[in-house]
């Protein structure tokens, strides 16, 4: 395979681990939301990021010549915590409700951007799953979008919640964008859009949302840029409940 | 709102399967507001395909009737043909097991005429209406056909959400089949 795209696989490899760990984080909100209707939102809006994970696991197997579905479930249930290829933002545990709809308005807005300029990429495959998952992320955004200015213009403690979520979210969040190394090659010859651009749309779209929401944002803050090797110890404790039942038999036909 | 009653205000909620049907109700769902009312109606009801449209009313903009046609009177018909009216939106159940399914538009000056005109003007003879529903159309939030994709289109693509995907389901069903022989067999 060509450098370019075995650096393909990897960004695709870094894209659906970001995808399943924020999956992972939002399901364990199931039965625990505030309402009953929201449970089943952010349930929703779990069970797509998984999805859009098991696209980009799929794609990656194909590069790579594997069996999509063996392969897939390998790769996400037994592999260690060094092997995976997420950012920290999504592995930092749910916090209160506030803490969790803002993670994910910053995590969608940043796919968002992603997706746009996946639709362009060299790589056939990968511009039309940008295409076929770009409705969904519309509708997330929608959402998030909403609970962040509405807890952001509410009470004194919704808005307080919120405002502490940001404190707590802000210097994660650009690692949604850091390459490995290893994938750098495929920004290089245009299969993957360029990061630093990426980067700036996101931050120019979320900052108006924050402003408008009424929050500050935290000025002097150094972002975490330990890349996608280095990982919180929240990681190892999610994926041992994540890959629980399928290490305990692990030849079982699902 | 009381000191016990902290729950968000119900709307009742219309989903259209698809563009050649009338919008049905569904059930209702909670929410601070009308555009998240419209949110949660979509998680909440279009999990699985076939949505065209939804619209969200507060269930309290809905006036509801039963039983007997109501006649006009006391203070809402004085002033006679002065009063400005205002278009009502006519939802009607025809049996006890059934959803209240859009039936037309009335213009009325109340919603109270607005559900007598509608029992004189939309009721089907052959199955008359049992429980009527009225409300202003202002009242209606719907969902924006231009956002149908985002809305309604990802439901179609996901069938690991349909319990027939799954092998369990039939791997489920052969085990109880060979159990069932098993018994047979034991019995014999």
């Amino acid at each position: 395979m060509s450098e370019p795209l075995e650096a393909l696989a990897e960004y695709v490899l870094a894209m659906a681990d970001d995808e399943l760990i924020l999956s992972h984080r939002d399901s364990e909100w199931t039965g625990h939301a505030p309402i009953l209707e929201e449970d089943i939102a952010f349930t929703n809006i779990a069970l797509d990021e998984m999805g859009h994970a098991a696209v980009w696991y799929t794609i990656r197997a194909e590069l790579l010549g594997a069996e999509p579905e063996a392969y897939s479930d390998r790769l996400v249930f037994q592999r260690s915590a060094e092997d995976y290829r997420c950012t920290p933002l999504v592995e930092l545990p749910n916090g209160d409700w506030a803490f969790s709809m803002l993670r994910q308005y910053l995590f969608d807005i940043g796919e968002k951007v992603r997706l746009e300029g996946l639709l362009s990429s060299g790589h056939t495959p990968i511009a039309h799953a940008a295409a076929k998952l770009r409705p969904e992320e519309a509708y997330h955004e929608r959402h998030t979008r909403a609970w962040v200015l509405r807890l952001g213009q509410g009470t004194p403690e919704s808005r307080g919640r919120m405002q502490a979520a940001l404190d707590g979210l802000w210097s994660f969040a650009p690692g949604l964008f850091a390459l490995d190394p290893s994938a750098e090659p495929a920004s290089q010859v245009g299969l993957v859009p360029d990061a630093g651009r990426l980067r700036q749309r996101w931050e120019d779209e979320v900052k108006m949302t924050l402003n408008e929401a009424g929050l500050t944002i935290p000025e002097g803050v150094a972002p975490v840029t330990d890349g996608r090797r280095k990982h919180t110890e929240h990681l190892a404790g999610l994926l041992t409940e994540l890959q629980s039942v399928a290490r305990a038999d692990p030849i079982a036909a699902w | 709102m009381t000191v016990d009653d902290t729950q968000w205000p119900r709307f009742q909620v219309f989903k259209q399967d698809r563009l050649d049907v009338p919008f049905e109700n569904v059930g209702s769902v909670h929410a601070p507001d009308a555009e998240m009312a419209l949110q949660n109606a979509r998680d909440v009801f279009v999990r699985r395909p076939d949505c065209a449209g939804l619209w969200v009313v507060p269930a309290e903009a809905i006036l509801e009737e039963s039983g007997r046609v109501p006649t006009a009177g006391g203070e809402e018909s004085q002033g006679g043909g002065t009063a400005s009216t205002e278009a009502f939106l006519v939802f009607v159940k025809q049996d006890q097991s059934g959803t209240h399914i859009y039936r037309g538009q009335v213009e009325a000056p109340s919603p109270t005429h607005a559900l007598i005109l509608a029992r004189s003007s939309l009721d089907d003879p052959d199955r008359p209406g049992i429980v009527w529903w009225v409300c202003p159309a202002r009242a209606v939030v719907r969902s924006e056909p231009d956002e149908a994709e985002s809305m309604f289109g990802p439901a179609r693509g996901k069938l690991y959400r349909q319990p027939g995907y799954y092998r369990a389901d039939s791997m489920m069903r052969a085990i109880k089949a060979r159990r069932r022989r098993e018994q047979d067999e034991a019995s014999e």
